[in-house]
């Protein structure tokens, strides 16, 4: 009820510069060293170590990549490179842990929790497992369960992280009794400082408890007034309080903090913002426009802008903030689906200036966003409300939503990498079909393949890998891609063969043996396919006439007897085919297929008994 | 006798005070009138679940036609009485000579128990009778009015029981077929046998155990008249059903865009309002969003409660007013004549107010007869629980008037016009009228817990002023929704006859108009429902006319000329 008046801006905001981590990155000594070693290995005819090496080069790599990933906020791609990785170190836990964060910051919340629970099942003492899923749990909306887990999280690490999640969890519940023993608690153990009370009232303030982050951060500026953040956060606080009527408090402290911190923006931002509440459209549009000089990436600013010039009838100029802050919300939901208001606010500049159906889609769009909104006032979880932002179009375009400033270093450390990788994982897969593995070989070429499509022999290793492993459907693909470049090779067009008509593409495998016809009486069981995708392709009788030839110079085959009876049945020739049946079956009084066939013949001719009989 | 002397002798004491002081523009003053209405049975103020805080709806009528206008109000109740059968939705007192108000809900017939929350009132089968529909959570009720202020229970040969969580209710023909139909706005889906508890976030505010309006709400209903004294529940079909289930509050219906079909506004708590636009062929148009009445002019959802109209700037277009919950401002909207409509509030000097309570019932109505309407808002915080927050609006809140002075510019004088006098209450709902029958219009005020307060307006001055109590023939019996414009030397003013609004209340039907220094009215010009247009000329001011559509004005009852004669603030 209160608070809807006043958008609150966080806090705080941590911000690391990629930059930094992708120049650690690109110091690649120890990636050297693995990859390397793993060369060395191979050479030297040591499998198993090589094997050993390459996985540690592979899932350091692909780890490295991830944190890049994780801290442009792409976590998305990072959970899919942590999953890969934990899958060349399975039984590493940090790397569970690093996956199952990146699955929750994707919001992949299920996969997020069962790799929690794993984790937990591996360490049961661990304060941190619990500590991740009490946070899944809370994007889930299970508060009960997510109070379990960091209850526990803090019985086993009575740490300050562990201590305000489990107090915003209580928070959250409306237990506020909880949450306030919780930090009388801390504050015993951390000893009464400025920083302790200044969390302690962000816990409060981000909460929606803005009285009792009030009392904190007034505690907090006893002991330390220079606090960066501490006069902004209690002049937000009054904001959320008591909304206009504490401008004049609130405003105060926005200048305190300016005093101490000028290039605060949050603190212009939200002078800005009282500014232009009390119709002071000068001093509104010079501290909204340092804000956004200042953080030219903070939407919230340039609603504000759009607003007052809405306010101050400049159309043209509210148009291009509105848009700009509406081009700069990566995710609606953020403060409470703010968007919404720009959006609307768009929408009244197009109906006064005549674009009706234009202003009737941004209605729409705020009127949407209004219902996520609600939703999140209700308190739903957060996958229920992005199931109906779906349903209401509402998810973000395929855009990337990350600065490209940021976003280049990282990817272009990947880009030099990708070969490096591809070759490992090709490495990998030639050792473990050395093996015989060839499942697990497939599988690395796999890998190999989407890290470099067009690296040198891959159709043809991971043809023959998913081949021998029996895995026909993938090795349809890669094996035609060869046979493509190498039409003279036997075992390719054999194999692609089989695979085709193992995936029931019998015209396919038909047309790929056939350039071998002359030289298929020598390999009976490839003749035997072939005449078997004949008959299934309508040329059932040149599949009738080479099952008969491969009959006569093997009649005890009870397979040929029976693919002969199929054939002659599709041909429709009731005699043929039920005297190769019942020869099937003499040979192999177990063969169900053919008994099945003959029941079914002997039906069909009206011959219940003898099909009874047969069926026996 | 001798607390009533004592009574007088503050009242009088107190007038001298303010005497003492320049004299608001407007002034009442509170009526104590023996009997007095009672309250309903007296009840916990520490509410705690939302049933338990919103009904409060008030009504002004004339009930046996004997031309001095009765009351009737909800009466509260409580989960547990709820539970046991309820308590009777309804009292209604019956004016008697010299303000005396008798109850009359037994003998009237008005039994049906349940839990009341809104009134709305009109003569829904054309008898010439103002019947009562009284919205409650799990079931509405519709009177009949027999005569002689007896009414039967007739909701079930109706269909018009409704159900949920009933609150505003307003009474249109909105297909103009001469029958009256029925709007209800539902509000929060609530279920006695699961509600919310300790831990939940529906149970929770600033930490005290009570239920905040984040929970689903239920759809709307538009009950069509049929003609023959039953109605078909047709919101979905009209397109008003609110199907995402908002929360709505207070209903009203106006013809906003001045196509002479009946709109509909509907406040919705924590979410946009409605404004649906009459299509003429039985459906309307959702175009709050579009209009800019939907939200808050920087785009926010507000706690919307009520709203009311009334031709602001003398330009023949409804403006609209809107209350909200504390802290967000009262709003005044300019209808723009385009279909949209424009937040002044600012210019009004609305916005800038630093004391922002909750407030429930508005209603303009012209108290000081000057032509300008003025703005009259009832005030009180949900519950008396929220009175342990150091920094929170009370329970118990002043009430506002704000006098309008002609240019756009309204100034709050609650205090100097005396409607703070009396004992701090918790309100909800208003009804304005003209009680006294003395050209100056009056509120009755729904207070949580307590009688209803009476005020009437004892403002002096020269204005002159008209009241006209419209009766339809072709149109609706009660002429809801005729249009009267009201055309002086100085000035040229609109209004439409109502049959519900602000917050779940009904006001006096009677159309007034102050006229200032106009002691004739050159023109008096009806559009009548059903298309007739009249036009009545040179019509003195100063009298309550009764007009019937096709016959002009049938009776005439003078009012006493008016007087800025101060000593004439005599409390009766």
């Amino acid at each position: 009820m209160r608070g809807v008046l006043l958008a609150l801006s966080v806090l705080s905001a941590n911000l690391y510069s990629v930059a930094q981590s992708v120049a650690h990155n690109q110091d690649q000594p120890s990636l050297q060293q693995f990859f390397d070693r793993a060369q060395s290995l191979q050479a030297s005819g040591e499998r198993e170590q090589a094997i050993i090496a390459y996985r540690l080069f592979l899932s350091n790599a692909l780890e490295r990549m991830a944190g890049n990933r994780q801290r442009i906020g792409d976590h998305a791609l990072a959970a899919q490179q942590l999953a890969a990785a934990s899958s060349l170190r399975p039984d590493d836990l940090s790397l569970l842990r690093l996956w199952a964060t990146a699955e929750r910051d994707a919001d992949h919340l299920e996969i997020a929790k069962e790799l929690a629970d794993k984790w937990i099942t591996a360490q049961s003492r661990n304060a941190d497992a619990y500590a991740l899923r009490g946070s899944i749990l809370a994007k889930l909306g299970q508060t009960d369960d997510e109070i379990r887990d960091l209850e526990r999280a803090v019985e086993l690490d009575p740490t300050l992280d562990n201590g305000f999640a489990l107090a915003k969890a209580y928070l959250h519940k409306k237990d506020e009794p909880s949450a306030a023993r919780l930090f009388a608690e801390m504050l015993a153990s951390t000893g009464d400082t400025a920083a302790i009370h200044m969390d302690i009232g962000r816990t409060y303030g981000v909460a929606g408890y803005p009285d009792q982050a009030i009392e904190e951060f007034k505690k907090a500026l006893a002991k330390d007034g220079t606090l960066p953040g501490l006069h902004y956060s209690l002049g937000a606080s009054y904001l959320l309080s008591m909304g206009e009527i504490d401008f004049p408090q609130a405003s105060a402290e926005f200048h305190r903090e300016l005093d101490l911190h000028p290039d605060d923006f949050l603190s212009h931002a939200q002078l800005g913002y009282i500014a232009l509440n009390r119709h002071e459209y000068a001093t509104a549009e010079q501290e909204l426009s340092r804000a956004a000089e200042l953080n030219p990436h903070d939407p919230d600013t340039f609603v504000s802008l759009g607003q007052l010039y809405v306010d101050t009838s400049r159309p043209a100029d509210a148009e291009t903030a509105l848009r700009k802050a509406i081009a700069l919300t990566t995710d609606p939901s953020r403060n409470h689906y703010q968007v919404q208001r720009a959006h609307y606010l768009l929408g009244r500049i197009l109906m006064q200036t005549g674009r009706t159906e234009q202003a009737k889609a941004e209605m729409q769009i705020s009127t949407d966003l209004l219902k996520l909104s609600t939703l999140e006032n209700q308190g739903r979880p957060a996958a229920e409300i992005a199931d109906r932002a779906r349903v209401l179009h509402l998810q973000q375009p395929d855009a990337s939503p990350f600065d490209a400033p940021n976003m280049e270093p990282v990817a272009a450390f990947e880009k030099q990498l990708a070969p490096v990788i591809a070759e490992s994982y090709n490495n990998l897969g030639v050792l473990a079909a050395q093996g015989d593995n060839f499942t697990a070989a497939m599988d690395y070429f796999t890998h190999a393949a989407q890290w470099r499509p067009d690296l040198d022999g891959l159709d043809y290793n991971l043809g023959r890998a998913a081949y021998s492993a029996k895995a026909y459907a993938r090795a349809v693909q890669p094996l035609g891609n060869y046979l493509l470049k190498h039409p003279g090779d036997l075992w390719f067009r054999v194999a692609l063969g089989v695979s085709l008509y193992s995936t029931g593409d019998a015209a396919g495998a038909v047309a790929t043996l056939r350039p071998m016809e002359p030289s298929l009486p020598s390999l009976p069981a490839i003749e035997y396919l072939y005449a078997a995708a004949e008959v299934e392709t309508g040329a059932a009788m040149d599949g009738i006439a080479r099952l008969t030839r491969l009959e006569a110079a093997q009649p005890k085959k009870t397979e040929l007897h029976r693919m002969l009876g199929k054939a002659y049945l599709r041909v429709g020739d009731m005699v043929h085919a039920e005297a190769e049946l019942r020869s099937a079956l003499r040979l192999d009084p177990g063969d169900t297929e053919s008994r099945h066939w003959l029941s079914d013949l002997l039906l069909k001719q009206g011959k219940q008994p003898a099909a009874a009989a047969t069926s026996e | 006798m001798m607390k009533r002397a004592l009574t007088l002798l503050l009242t009088l004491l107190f007038a001298t005070a303010v005497g003492a002081q320049q004299r608001a523009a407007i002034h009442f003053h509170e009526i104590h009138p023996q009997p007095s209405p009672s309250a309903a049975p007296p009840l916990t103020l520490d509410k705690k679940y939302l049933v338990e805080m919103m009904g409060g709806g008030i009504a002004l009528f004339d009930c046996d036609g004997d031309g001095k206008l009765d009351i009737v109000v909800v009466n509260d109740s409580s989960i547990d009485r709820y539970r046991a059968g309820g308590d009777p939705m309804i009292t209604l007192y019956h004016q008697d000579a010299d303000l005396k108000f008798t109850d009359i809900t037994q003998q009237a017939g008005l039994s049906t128990r349940g839990w009341g929350m809104g009134i709305a009132i009109a003569d829904f089968d054309n008898d010439g009778l103002p019947d009562i529909y009284v919205t409650g959570y799990g079931h509405n009720v519709l009177y009949r009015n027999l005569g002689g202020c007896r009414f039967k229970d007739v909701t079930a040969e109706t269909h018009t029981a409704g159900g949920g969580f009933s609150v505003g209710a307003a009474w249109a023909d909105y297909d103009r077929d001469g029958h009256l139909d029925l709007f209800v706005s539902r509000y929060v889906h609530t279920d006695l046998e699961h509600l919310p508890h300790p831990g939940m976030a529906a149970f929770n505010y600033q930490g005290i155990a009570m239920e905040v309006p984040v929970s689903a709400g239920e759809t709307d209903l538009l009950f069509h008249n049929r003609g023959d004294n039953t109605f078909e529940e047709v919101a979905q079909k009209a397109g008003v059903d609110n199907p995402d289930k908002k929360l709505g509050m207070g209903v009203l219906w106006a013809d906003y865009d001045n196509d002479g079909w009946p709109d509909l506004f509907v406040a919705n708590d924590m979410g946009p309002n409605f404004l649906y636009r009459n299509k003429h062929d039985g459906t309307f148009e959702e175009t709050g969003m579009l209009s800019g009445i939907a939200l808050s002019p920087d785009g926010r959802t507000m706690g919307n409660m009520a709203a009311d109209v009334a031709d602001i700037h003398h330009n023949g277009r409804l403006g609209m007013v809107v209350t909200r919950y504390g802290y967000q401002p009262l709003t005044l909207y300019a209808n723009q004549g385009d279909g949209s409509f424009k937040d002044e509030s600012w210019q009004a000097r609305l916005a800038q107010l630093s004391y922002q309570p909750v407030r429930w019932g508005v209603g303009f109505a012209d108290f000081d007869n000057d032509g300008w309407p003025d703005i009259f808002v009832t005030n009180g915080n949900v519950t008396a629980l929220i009175d342990t927050l150091p920094n929170d609006l009370k329970y118990r809140e002043p009430l506002q008037v704000f006098h309008n002075n002609g240019q756009g510019v309204y100034t709050e004088i609650g205090d100097r016009a005396g409607l703070n006098d009396g004992q701090m209450q918790s309100r909800r709902g208003v009804a304005f009228g003209d009680i006294d029958n003395d050209g100056n219009i009056d509120a009755v005020v729904y207070n949580v817990g307590a009688p209803p307060s009476i005020f009437l307006n004892d403002t002096h001055n020269s204005n002159h002023r008209v009241l006209l109590r419209l009766v339809g023939s072709r149109s609706n019996r009660s002429a809801i929704g005729a249009r009267v414009t009201v055309t002086t030397a100085s000035m040229k003013q609109m209004d439409e006859v109502r049959g519900g609004g602000s917050y779940l209340s009904t006001s006096d039907p009677r159309l007034h108009f102050g006229l200032g220094a106009d002691a004739v009215m050159k023109s008096v010009e009806i559009q009548w429902p059903s298309g007739l247009r009249e036009n009545l000329a040179n019509v003195a001011a100063d009298a309550i006319y009764t007009i019937v559509e096709g016959q002009g004005i049938t009776a005439t009852l003078k009012l006493p000329a008016p007087t800025a004669d101060s000593k004439k603030d005599t409390p009766r």
